[in-house]
């Protein structure tokens, strides 16, 4: 009798326990944040989820018995019929698809949905299939935003690759140049430009707008089409100077920038037919030149910047050799936090301009932009960065 | 275990009227509503009769019957009204889920004993809650050996789904069954007796 008991009391203990398991898992699928259902071969629903009774507005017990097919837009609907014939004639076993559905109060969401059937021996009214999936219209939306926003993006680089020079190299009687242009984001606040109109006196331009996307971008948008457009004006050949070219684009900067846009900008005047080269500096970083020995000297100038205060540019003039090179950069070149968290700078930006002397420019051009990366390491950059590397011939 | 022997339509006919009988006056009973009835059920097609299921087993050496309680919470819940003050919103569904176990405790406990008192003895299992959808997954083979009648209690403003599956393994025993007095004695005696 106490043998028969113990066995009677284990045998309830047990089928207790099999009873809260399966509550307890019955209510968490209850609960999954996501769209679960049962149905039969007639879109009868046996069994839904919280989140299948929400596109009823009703609960999860009241759902029991509705009919699937109620809740689909006539397009979804027939999607979902084609489908779902295809599984009932044993075609498929299972189907994806992204189906627009109306809630009880009309609004339409639209979700992602695997069907598969249920396949079990012991299954005694017909055959069965469940449901998984989820609500993805914010998800579709924000995609879409997103893609917009991305196509505007592409468009504003594609505009803004207008502006700068179309080749990285130009080779003139007297110099040879290599350029880099790398914005942080789709489009960047970095500028620059070679003037070579001028028989003898060629310019290059290089500057940057504080900060970097799409805003900073149309600003230097602004400054690209002011500057070609003085630089285009009738009987010239462009014999504007430095000081008018910087002032011009000053008054621009301020008359449409509204003190929220400043730019820093340098210009280097080459002379085919003189050592000697000048150097306007408007707020811009220093800049390197080095000598055919390997020795880099800095060269800086204040200057204010462009587009807040009054004018004030610096000027440096100093002799360009056979063999020297110049090194004109944008703030990005050199602000950089390294992998280990510390700062690149200006030091270690001329260390590897040094590293460089053995190599043509455009090796050097190359070294540069890969050194940057792995400085930076898997961090994204968070500034434009931009370069002009001169040799004189 | 098979079952020896034929069974006829009039033992099954009053197999099922006795549990019939059995779950209408223990609901009765049990929630002190009066103008309960046994109808036929409104889908009989449709595979899940209810959110919920209460199921409990009876076995013996002659009889199985497993007897199943279908039914929603707003259901259960008002067939409590007469007799229970909920403490609270939280234990409303507990509170009604354990009184639909224990009125199928009630309910095959009186089977089990009108059976007993005519020599024929059986055991009764706990009462457990599942979800009606595992319905399914239950034999519904209602021919020569086993049957699964099923029927609804239901009044103005509530119903329960009740369904018994059952086999019968010695035919014999119940050929001189006084069916008239277990009906009788079920409803005459509605005392809840605990095994």
């Amino acid at each position: 009798m106490i043998s028969i008991n113990t066995n009677l009391q284990a045998n309830h203990q047990i089928l207790n326990l099999f009873e809260q398991s399966k509550l307890r898992i019955e209510s968490i699928i209850d609960h999954l944040p996501m769209f679960f259902a049962v149905i039969n071969d007639k879109g009868i629903i046996l069994k839904g989820n919280i989140q299948a009774a929400e596109i009823f507005q009703t609960d999860s017990e009241a759902i029991l018995g509705k009919s699937l097919k109620s809740i689909f837009l006539p397009e979804a609907l027939e999607s979902f019929e084609f489908n779902f014939n295809r599984i009932l004639a044993k075609s498929e076993t299972s189907f994806e698809l992204e189906i627009n559905l109306q809630r009880s109060d009309k609004s339409q969401r639209v979700h992602a949905w695997r069907i598969s059937e249920i396949e079990n021996s012991t299954i005694s009214s017909g055959r069965i299939f469940s449901i998984v999936g989820n609500d993805v219209t914010d998800f579709k939306k924000a995609l879409s935003d997103l893609y917009g926003a991305t196509k505007d993006l592409e468009v504003t680089r594609a505009v803004q690759s207008l502006l700068i020079p179309n080749k990285r190299e130009l080779t003139t009687q007297s110099y040879r140049l290599v350029s880099s242009y790398q914005p942080a984001t789709q489009s960047g606040g970095d500028w620059l430009w070679y003037n070579t109109k001028d028989e003898n006196r060629n310019v290059l331009f290089i500057g940057d707008v504080t900060g970097h996307g799409a805003g900073p971008a149309m600003v230097t948008a602004i400054v690209a089409g002011c500057y070609h457009a003085i630089s285009r004006l009738p009987n010239s050949k462009f014999t504007l100077g430095v000081r008018e070219t910087f002032e011009i684009i000053d008054n621009s900067l301020k008359d449409l920038g509204n003190n929220d846009y400043w730019m820093t900008m340098s210009s280097l005047e080459i002379f085919h037919d003189k050592k000697e080269v000048s150097w306007s500096n408007a707020g811009a970083p220093s800049i390197l030149v080095m000598r055919t020995n390997g020795e880099v000297e800095t060269i800086g100038a204040s200057g204010n910047i462009l587009g807040g205060m009054d004018l004030a540019l610096g000027h440096k003039s100093f002799d360009f050799n056979s063999g020297d090179r110049i090194f004109l950069f944008t703030d990005g070149a050199f602000e950089i936090t390294t992998s280990t968290g510390g700062n690149f700078g200006l030091k270690g930006l001329r260390r590897l301009f040094m590293e460089t002397r053995n190599l043509s420019l455009e090796e050097s051009r190359k070294f540069f932009e890969r050194r940057f990366v792995e400085i930076r390491g898997e961090a994204p950059p968070t500034d434009d960065s931009t370069f002009i590397l001169i040799e004189r011939i | 275990m098979k079952p020896q022997g034929k069974v006829s339509p009039t033992i099954v006919k009053k197999i099922t009227s006795l549990i019939k009988l059995a779950s209408l006056s223990q609901l009765k009973s049990f929630t002190q509503i009066e103008d309960l009835q046994i109808e036929e059920p409104t889908n009989n097609e449709f595979p899940i009769r209810g959110h919920w299921m209460a199921v409990i087993l009876l076995k013996g050496t002659e009889i199985k019957i497993i007897f199943k309680a279908h039914f929603m919470t707003k259901n259960a819940t008002a067939l409590t009204s007469n007799i229970r003050k909920f403490e609270s919103e939280e234990k409303l569904v507990t509170q009604a889920l354990d009184f639909i176990k224990e009125y199928c405790n009630m309910t095959v406990g009186a089977i089990k004993r009108v059976l007993g008192e005519q020599d024929i003895s059986s055991g009764v299992s706990l009462p457990a809650i599942i979800r009606g959808f595992d319905d399914i997954f239950s034999d519904r083979a209602d021919g020569k050996e086993s049957f699964a009648p099923c029927w609804t209690l239901k009044n103005q403003t509530t119903q329960i789904d009740c369904s018994a599956w059952f086999e019968i393994y010695e035919v014999d025993s119940f050929a001189g069954f006084n069916f008239k007095e277990a009906e009788n004695n079920i409803q005459g005696n509605n005392n809840i007796e605990f095994f």
